[in-house]
């Protein structure tokens, strides 16, 4: 009798389980939306850029892909010399809500304004622990970060379709010298993709758990 | 939820080869999306044009898989195959999507009966997705376009996400995407790609920064 024939078989590893956070905070899974080919380039400074794509619009709101380069330098090579790129939107000890006012405004934040005055800012991924009740629309997160030593994709989701006017995207970056700055999103453009993002299936209720993906 | 990010390889220089197609040589362009070694990589200092694709690959009773729209560079795009399993799907076909039905064992049989992604130039250029590893590509000098390559992806119970990274834009005609899953009696077919929209999206793509002059070399 071998070794391990004296222990009982280990259970196999249960698969991977994606967090299931409030619809208000995560796209559903049971949609599949539509893309609006919409591009912008926010910060182009001489060793770093900012720039937003990734814009799929689901029935009740959208995601966009932020995205972080820092230019390498000229001695980088396939896997050494390149400069590290941190999180900029912040370590995630930022993100229950702890870092202060000083902190933040060192940050990359975005935030989301309607037409209507409505407004809402990425708070990070702590920020719905324990929501049971969404806020007023719109709600903007964060979610599918990752990153590597030369840029930082960072995915958003904005709840919330407006019923009139366009979509301002509002962002700074103290720590980088970007002042608060605008990008407008077409209102009509999100509408009409919203219209035709197909939910495929109803969802089951699910209980909303604390993990978080980014 | 899992998680695999690309990995770097040793520096390399990648041999000059002439290859038809994008006007680029294989090695520049496979090095220019990350493929291949080379610092001169565009995805680290352009900024791609967006192609809203809005393509389903499949749709079964089991699982669907779409891709919302192409990232293009000047000599190449990028795009993320997202699937999602039916909660009407079969416990074996949830089995298969949860064992990780792209990246999952390296047995033989999976690598042929798992997720399969191609694509075909009008001209006859082809390449087909080696499962794993990740760049696989790195290994050898590239010698025509297109080439095919795999970067992030990330799975769970109910979706995966898969990054597709495609060197080559084709001079003329449209991209054919190829797909098949045999362990979910999905067979070969293809998905066109408008090659007119992809031109003209590497002609928009933004160049942030020239290529340092030591990795332009």
């Amino acid at each position: 009798m071998g070794f391990f024939d004296s222990f009982p078989p280990p259970e196999p590893p249960k698969p991977p389980r994606r967090s299931r956070r409030p619809v208000w905070r995560s796209p559903g899974r049971n949609v599949k939306p539509v893309a609006l080919a919409l591009d912008g380039i926010l910060v182009q400074h001489e060793e770093l850029a900012v720039y937003v794509n990734g814009f799929n619009v689901y029935p009740d709101g959208f995601t966009l892909t932020v995205n972080t380069l820092r230019r390498q330098p000229e001695s980088a090579g396939w896997e050494d010399g390149r400069s590290h790129h941190p999180n900029p939107f912040g370590p995630r000890r930022y993100r229950g809500g702890s870092a202060s006012a000083e902190e933040l405004e060192g940050l990359l934040r975005f935030g989301v304004r309607f037409a209507d005055g409505r407004s809402g800012v990425a708070e990070g991924l702590g920020a719905w622990r324990g929501e049971v009740e969404p806020p007023g629309p719109p709600v903007i997160s964060m979610h599918s970060g990752h990153g590597n030593e030369s840029e930082w994709v960072q995915g958003l989701w904005v709840w919330g379709i407006p019923e009139e006017g366009d979509v301002e995207l509002v962002y700074s970056w103290g720590a980088e010298g970007v002042p608060e700055s605008r990008f407008e999103v077409d209102g009509d453009a999100v509408r009409d993709a919203a219209a035709r993002a197909v939910t495929l299936w109803d969802e089951p209720e699910d209980e909303h758990e604390d993990g978080d993906d980014a | 939820m899992r998680r695999v990010e690309s990995g770097g390889q040793p520096p390399r220089r990648p041999r000059r080869i002439s290859a038809g197609g994008s006007g680029m040589s294989s090695a520049e362009a496979a090095a220019s999306l990350g493929l291949a070694p080379g610092a001169a990589t565009e995805r680290w200092r352009v900024a791609p044009a967006t192609v809203a694709w809005d393509a389903v690959l499949f749709d079964t009773a089991e699982v669907l898989a779409f891709v919302p729209a192409l990232r293009v560079y000047p000599s190449g795009f990028r795009f993320t195959i997202t699937a999602l399993l039916r909660p009407t799907a079969s416990e074996q076909a949830a089995r298969t999507f949860a064992d990780g039905g792209v990246l999952g064992p390296e047995a033989e049989h999976q690598a042929v009966r798992g997720l399969r992604i191609g694509v075909q130039f009008a001209d006859g250029g082809r390449a087909a997705l080696q499962r794993n590893p990740i760049r696989p590509q790195a290994r050898t000098t590239p010698t025509s376009l297109p080439l095919i390559g795999s970067n992030r992806w990330t799975s769970d119970d109910g979706i995966f996400e898969w990054g597709i990274n495609v060197a080559g834009i084709p001079k003329d005609g449209s991209v054919q995407l190829y797909h098949q899953w045999l362990e979910l009696d999905i067979p070969e077919a293809w998905t066109l790609i408008d090659g007119d929209a992809l031109r003209a999206a590497a002609a928009r793509a933004v160049e942030l920064w020239p290529p340092r002059p030591s990795a332009a070399g």
